[in-house]
């Protein structure tokens, strides 16, 4: 993934596009590896985990399998939280676990050339930005380019036993 | 043979651990004294045929063990020896040897070679020893044997070194040096490489076929080597073994090896040596002769009469014949392999193994060139001359050769089946990977759930609901139940595979330990879980040694105690509802209470002379705990109790002591059934349904106000019964929201986890459900008061109670309240 970042000169390997399945989080706009995605399913009852973080919902039953959902909205502090019959379960498969996560909206599935993705500024300690690949503009809107697998292991997405020995 | 065996292995390692643990089965059955014919019989064809297939794959460690094993019991069961007791111990450590080079292949630690010859030693000694005196019985009979086996004008050798024994050329070296210290030994062909290929070799002067036979199982394959003697027409004779005297009692070679020459005429007797022994082997070289392919051609639709016969056969050039050969055979395997010299006379080949019974098999080795082989053929015209085969072998008259060929075949069928050993029950059972049934397992759940939730849909629509839709789905949910049951079947074994390990551990433990006990065993086939069969070997194993080493008394002390010296343990196991049952007794001394109790206050543990016998008996289960006098190698260390404690409750299940002062111990070990599947008590907290597993669960009540005291203004415990239990308030515990948070309107579930109790404080009871447990950690990690999760009939989750880790916690509360 590193060659994301590369963005300059214009080799075959450039012109490869890679899909990205992109969501909304309040305002912001985010793009995610769809490889990385198993399904997308609509907001469901959900058991709570007892002493878990508070945007860790609970797990739901995925056809057999317990799986934990994580509500990104809580995670990234969006003002706003409300679970509507709209309300949209992103199901994905990272490290090999099955893992879900509540976003606003899931917009459409776009193509992006490593050139497309542009290094994001480097907001230096204000927040961690190791899991945001880079920039990319498409028809005006910006989006957050997410290696949403780093996202997931980080140690305070509390979602492992023991994240150091992942990460 | 170019095919890759090693995809076979694992098979093989199976199969050989089968056939092992049925021997030890069977040797620790044995009736000394009067050994039954049938179980010689068995151990004889289990050792027979490990040797065979570790032959075929190359282990020729275990084929040489096996090889002085099997001669040893080949004499026991044609009762030229009589068993003695060593025997069976030396046959059990055999046994163990082989086990040890079975996992030493699969990747185990190597054993030594000195091991190894240790006890084949042992064993030929055994086979020597009594060699002797009954031998004499026999001796009319094998008169003719002794003087066939040496050869007055020496050998023709001709063998394909194994890729193990070139890889190590000393191997082979060590061999010609041998054989030139027995006779003058003339090198005709011979490879050099690592690349298998055929040698040739004629040593001159009197060398017994037996040692040769040896000495070559160790280098080559068993079914790659050949001897075929050079010599005057009287020893010749001897070389196709027992091939021309038909006798059917004649004494033959372990496995009956026929060796058949490329003299056309010896081709036709081949049938009747291959009829002597269920699973001979048949060794067959191309008849270089045109004329001989002919008339050899004749009776392939012979083919068809054995549905069982394999044979490896080189090509038949001629179109027709294949076909033939192939065609009217169902169930024959043919491998062709390509014989550059004479392919005309393959066909000849082709159709002698056929004929044979079930376990025939027949393997022809490629030979590089018949031009080769003029001086094998020297012996050809000898048995021309022997009466009972003279007709069938006049080459030349080709129509009298082919009903000749056949006639023997019949036979010798007729002879050969009632010996050949019955065809493997395998056929009625399928090896399949415990991961597939573990599938199929949970896709049956999936199942049943998404049946459970189509049904309780159907219900909500109440009237709605056309009354056809609720009758089919009435019916799903009893077949989806019944489709669930049949599938968790498969993974169910009878108990007998822990069992069965039991009678060689107290007889070897009771002669160490120099007593006389007797295992008796019911219930074997009681049918349990393939995991917590796994997994409930080492605590039975434990608590079948404590009986042994602490309750059964000496025989002295037995019979001063009025018993009789002789102790009896008492393995059962027996279904008990959901559960299964396993009793360990014995007529021992029993514990003793006494005892216990000094140890446990030395130990400083609480320990009153007020406890009850259950309560006394428990302490024992305690860390550390041993009444051994003295630390043995056998048990009195105190690590164990704990640790069966610990293991069976990480199963599931539940131990229990009966005792009773010179009467004896029974130990009761409770399991579920299956470790996937869980009788859990249901309770509901707020909005959320929580299981506790049923095992633990020991009452539930409703309290007064009056019965919660709290100490210190913390802690807080309830009263029941006159014990004072302390409080563990699972919506505290679980930062949750309940429904009710007065003690008197909600429920206390009683539990009782690593002896120790405390009182679950819930909103109320759901229910009693069987659960099926999934992991949480699988997609997230691991929660503190969470074992595992399940799925409700509604779909939805349900978190299943740690209850030792909550009953852990309220110890822990407790304390710190009182402090």
């Amino acid at each position: 993934m590193e060659n994301y970042n590369a963005g300059n000169g214009a080799t075959d390997e450039d012109q490869v596009a890679s899909e990205f399945l992109t969501f909304t989080l309040g305002q912001e706009e985010y793009a995610i590896d769809i490889l990385k995605v198993q399904e997308i399913r609509g907001y469901d009852m959900v058991t709570r985990i007892a002493n878990a973080p508070e945007f860790i919902k609970g797990v739901i039953n995925l056809r057999g399998l317990i799986v934990p959902i994580v509500d990104l909205r809580i995670k990234f502090k969006q003002p706003k939280i409300e679970y509507t019959p709209f309300t949209v379960v992103i199901i994905l498969n990272v490290m090999s676990r099955v893992v879900g996560i509540v976003v606003d909206s899931v917009s459409d599935v776009i193509a992006l050339t490593p050139p497309q993705i542009r290094p994001a500024p480097d907001f230096s300690a204000s927040f961690d930005t190791r899991f945001i690949l880079g920039l990319a503009s498409v028809e005006g809107r910006m989006l957050i380019v997410t290696d949403i697998e780093q996202l997931m292991s980080t140690r305070d997405m509390e979602l492992m036993d023991d994240v150091a020995a992942l990460a | 043979m170019a095919i890759d065996m090693s995809q076979f292995y694992q098979v093989f390692f199976e199969e050989s651990a089968e056939h092992l643990a049925e021997m030890e089965s069977l040797l620790l059955g044995l009736d000394v004294g009067a050994p039954e014919d049938e179980d010689l019989n068995a151990i004889f064809r289990a050792a027979h045929s490990i040797k065979g297939s570790s032959g075929t794959f190359g282990f020729t460690d275990l084929t040489a063990v096996t090889h002085v094993l099997e001669t040893l019991l080949d004499r026991l069961r044609k009762h030229e020896i009589g068993l003695r007791p060593e025997m069976v111990d030396a046959f059990l450590e055999a046994g163990d040897l082989l086990k040890l080079l079975l996992a030493a292949h699969q990747g185990g630690e190597a054993v030594s070679a000195e091991a190894q010859e240790a006890i084949c030693e042992k064993l030929r000694q055994l086979s020597r020893d009594e060699g002797a005196e009954p031998v004499a019985v026999v001796m009319p009979e094998a008169v003719v044997a002794p003087a066939d086996s040496g050869v007055d004008g020496g050998w023709e050798i001709e063998f394909v070194p194994t890729p193990a024994s070139l890889a190590v050329p000393e191997t082979l070296e060590n061999f010609l040096e041998d054989l030139g210290r027995q006779g003058r030994l003339e090198v005709l062909s011979r490879s050099s490489g690592p690349v298998p290929s055929l040698w040739q070799l004629r040593l001159y002067g009197q060398v017994a076929r037996e040692a040769l036979a040896e000495s070559l199982d160790f280098i080559a394959e068993t079914d790659a080597w050949r001897l075929s003697p050079l010599a005057a027409p009287a020893a010749a004779a001897d070389e196709a073994f027992g091939l021309f005297d038909d006798a059917p009692g004649a004494p033959q070679d372990e496995a009956a090896y026929g060796f058949f020459d490329d003299a056309p005429g010896l081709a036709p007797a081949a049938p009747a040596a291959m009829a002597e022994e269920g699973d001979g082997y048949g060794f067959f070289d191309p008849l270089p002769e045109p004329v001989a392919a002919e008339d050899a051609l004749a009776p392939i639709p012979a083919v068809a009469e054995e549905g069982e016969g394999y044979g490896f056969f080189a090509p038949l050039p001629d179109p027709a014949a294949a076909p033939a050969a192939v065609a009217e055979e169902g169930d024959g395997y043919g491998f062709f392999e390509p014989l550059p010299a004479n392919a005309g006379a393959a066909a000849g080949v082709a159709e002698s193994p056929v004929l044979e019974d079930g376990e025939g098999y027949g393997f022809f080795v490629p030979l590089p060139q018949a031009g080769t082989m003029p001086p094998v053929s020297e012996p050809a015209p000898a048995p021309l001359a022997s009466p009972q085969t003279a007709p069938a072998v006049v080459p030349a008259s080709v129509a009298a050769a082919a009903p000749a060929l056949v006639a023997p075949a019949a036979e010798a069928r007729v002879e050969s089946r009632p010996k050949a050993p019955p065809v493997a029950a395998g056929d009625s059972s399928i090896r399949v990977g415990v991961e597939k049934v573990d599938q199929l397992i949970n896709l049956v759940g999936e199942l049943v759930i998404t049946q459970a939730m189509l049904l309780a849909t159907a219900q909500e629509m109440q009237e709605a609901a056309p009354e056809r839709l609720l009758n089919g789905l009435t019916q799903l949910e009893r077949n989806s139940r019944d489709l669930q049951e049949a599938v968790m079947s498969i993974r169910m074994l009878p108990i007998s595979f822990v069992f069965s390990r039991f009678p060689r551990v107290v007889r070897d433990l009771s002669g160490k330990l120099g007593k006389q006990v007797e295992l008796k065993m019911s219930g074997e086939t009681t049918e349990l879980d393939k995991g917590l069969i796994e997994k409930i070997t080492d605590p039975l194993t434990h608590l079948i040694r404590n009986s042994l080493d602490h309750g059964i008394e000496s025989p002295e002390k037995r019979v001063a105690a009025g018993k009789p010296p002789g102790g009896t343990i008492t393995l059962k196991a027996a279904h008990q509802g959901g559960n299964i049952v396993i009793e360990v007794g014995d007529d021992g001394a029993g514990l003793n209470r006494q005892k216990i109790l000094a140890k446990a206050r030395e130990k400083g543990l609480a320990a009153s002379d007020q406890m009850s016998d259950q309560d006394v008996w428990a302490l024992i289960f305690e860390p550390g705990f041993s009444t051994a006098d003295q630390v043995t190698d056998v048990s009195g260390r105190g690590v164990g109790m704990d640790v069966v404690r610990r293991n069976i409750q990480a199963l599931g299940g539940r131990i229990e002591i009966e005792s009773m002062t010179g009467i004896g111990t029974r130990m009761t070990v409770r399991l579920p059934l299956t470790l996937a599947i869980l009788d859990g008590m249901s309770v509901a907290v707020g909005e959320e349904i929580y299981i506790i597993p049923l095992s633990y669960v020991v009452e539930s009540l409703q309290p007064k106000p009056s019965d919660i005291k709290t100490v210190s203004n913390q802690g807080r415990v309830i009263q029941v019964r006159g014990e004072y239990l302390p409080v563990v308030v699972l919506h505290e515990v679980f930062a949750a929201e309940p429904k009710v948070r007065e003690f008197h309107q909600g429920i206390m579930v009683v539990l009782n986890a690593d002896g120790a109790k405390a009182a679950l404080f819930v909103d109320g009871l759901v229910g009693q459900h069987q659960v099926v447990i999934k992991s949480l950690e699988q997609n997230y990690r691991k929660v503190q008061g969470v074992s595992g999760a399940t799925i409700m009939g509604d779909g939805r989750v349900a978190l299943i109670l740690d209850t030792s880790a909550l009953v852990a916690m309220a110890k822990g509360q407790a304390t710190d309240g009182a402090a």
